[in-house]
């Protein structure tokens, strides 16, 4: 019996909300009275091995392998399954993005494990895991509960703190992944980057969203809303409507057909308030709305509002905060 | 990416905008049967739950509270807004 946790890697660094769903399972580790390993599975593992251990795990089992170098799916489930077994872990757990949800279904299924996808809190009860999953848009929740000895989950980013790093170490074990090229159905063709360097939305700690309101002169709303996003290091959201109307690409769109975020502060610029829209957000620590119409649904969710022109009211912003924060 | 058949594709969301469904279409559908397959004929194996939704429930609701900040102009609302953003320790 043990825990184990995915830390997943991007460009080989950890993604921070590895760390947050890490930081957790080493409570839920204590409550069960057993350890917490931690798998790193890439071309390179050594640098996330390490910071693992200083997150909380005590073994961490590395598959280094030429033919991680890339994600593919069939891999990666395989390189984990070798770590679930070596680990004897009865408590799976990754981060929730594209990436471990499907790899914890994949496992999941061939260990014929019950799976909690999507969590957004886990506890112990009686010595098995029971996951807080939010289904039909956030409106219900509901626990899921095992009736396999292996349990899988897949944790929400940003649903737990991210932990202390500490001066702890971690033993490190490699594990073979038992593939050969051929073994991997997958084939990689090419690789295009989508985007610069701006901050990911998913995991983002602050998000500035624009919506319907910055139709009035969209280049320039969606400029304003850059500029403030980037004096706070913020990712950059936007309405389904500001998608539709062809103002930002949709990976940008925050809501029921879009990402669902929830960051310390979310500034919904321009936007109404519809509860699709809602749905993506709604679970953010602090909501501030930044809108013409005083009486827009977005009000009634807000923490803090302003009732203003947001092309008066945002560059008004942006220079307070470069202000205050420089 | 290239992989062999048979294979699993999902696709995004983004990916199309479905079409209306047209007349002749949902008159279609409505005549369609759906073949219903017992879970035994296809060899599915042991389909007893992993995993079990309980204790479904309504969250609870948010204290819906809107502090609106008012000023003369948008210099005085912003910095009364960073004031508060600034106290949250959120920034």
């Amino acid at each position: 019996m043990s825990v184990l946790v995915w830390i997943e890697q991007s460009n080989n660094q950890a993604v921070p909300s590895s760390w947050e769903v890490l930081g957790k399972a080493r409570e839920l580790a204590d409550a069960l009275g057993t350890t917490l390993g931690a798998v790193v599975l890439g071309d390179e593992t050594a640098a996330a091995a390490a910071a693992a251990g200083q997150y909380g795990a005590d073994t961490v089992y590395a598959v280094t392998s030429p033919l991680l170098a890339e994600y593919r799916l069939s891999a990666y489930a395989a390189g984990l399954r070798q770590a679930v077994q070596a680990a004897g872990a009865t408590v799976v757990l990754a981060g929730a993005t594209t990436r471990g949800r499907e790899v914890s279904a994949m496992v999941a299924c061939s260990l014929d494990a019950g799976l909690a996808p999507d969590a957004s809190d886990l506890h112990i009860e009686s010595g098995k895991l029971v996951a807080v999953r939010p289904v039909y848009s956030n409106n219900l929740l509901t626990d899921i509960t095992f009736s396999s000895d292996i349990q899988v989950a897949s944790v929400r980013p940003r649903s737990f703190p991210m932990p202390q790093a500490s001066s702890r170490t971690a033993e490190v074990k490699s594990l073979d992944l038992g593939l050969g090229e051929d073994d991997i159905p997958e084939r990689i063709l090419e690789v295009q980057s989508s985007g610069g360097n701006e901050v990911n939305l998913v995991d983002a700690t602050i998000v500035v969203a624009g919506g319907r309101g910055v139709a009035g002169d969209s280049a320039k709303g969606f400029a304003l809303i850059s500029d403030l996003a980037a004096s706070m290091g913020a990712a950059i959201g936007a309405s389904r409507a500001a998608v539709d109307a062809g103002f930002v690409p949709y990976k940008y769109q925050v809501g029921q057909t879009g990402r669902t975020v929830r960051p310390d502060v979310y500034f919904a610029v321009g936007i109404s308030g519809a509860i699709q829209h809602l749905a993506g957000m709604g679970g953010s620590k602090v909501i501030v709305a930044i809108n013409r119409d005083a009486g827009a649904p977005i009000f009634e969710k807000a923490t803090y509002g302003i009732v203003g022109d947001l092309y008066e009211v945002v560059p008004a912003l942006t220079a307070e905060l470069k202000k205050r924060l420089a | 990416m290239s992989l062999p058949l048979p294979a699993v594709i999902s696709v995004g969301k983004e990916i199309n905008d479905p079409r209306f469904p047209s007349f002749m279409g949902i008159r279609k559908a409505n005549r369609a049967t759906i073949p219903v397959v017992p879970a035994a004929e296809l060899n599915a194996g042991d389909l007893s739950r992993r995993a079990n939704w309980t204790n479904i429930r309504k969250p609870d609701e948010k204290a819906a509270s809107c502090t609106i900040f008012d000023g003369a102009t948008a210099a005085e609302k912003a910095t009364k807004l960073v004031d508060a953003l600034m106290a949250e320790k959120v920034l």
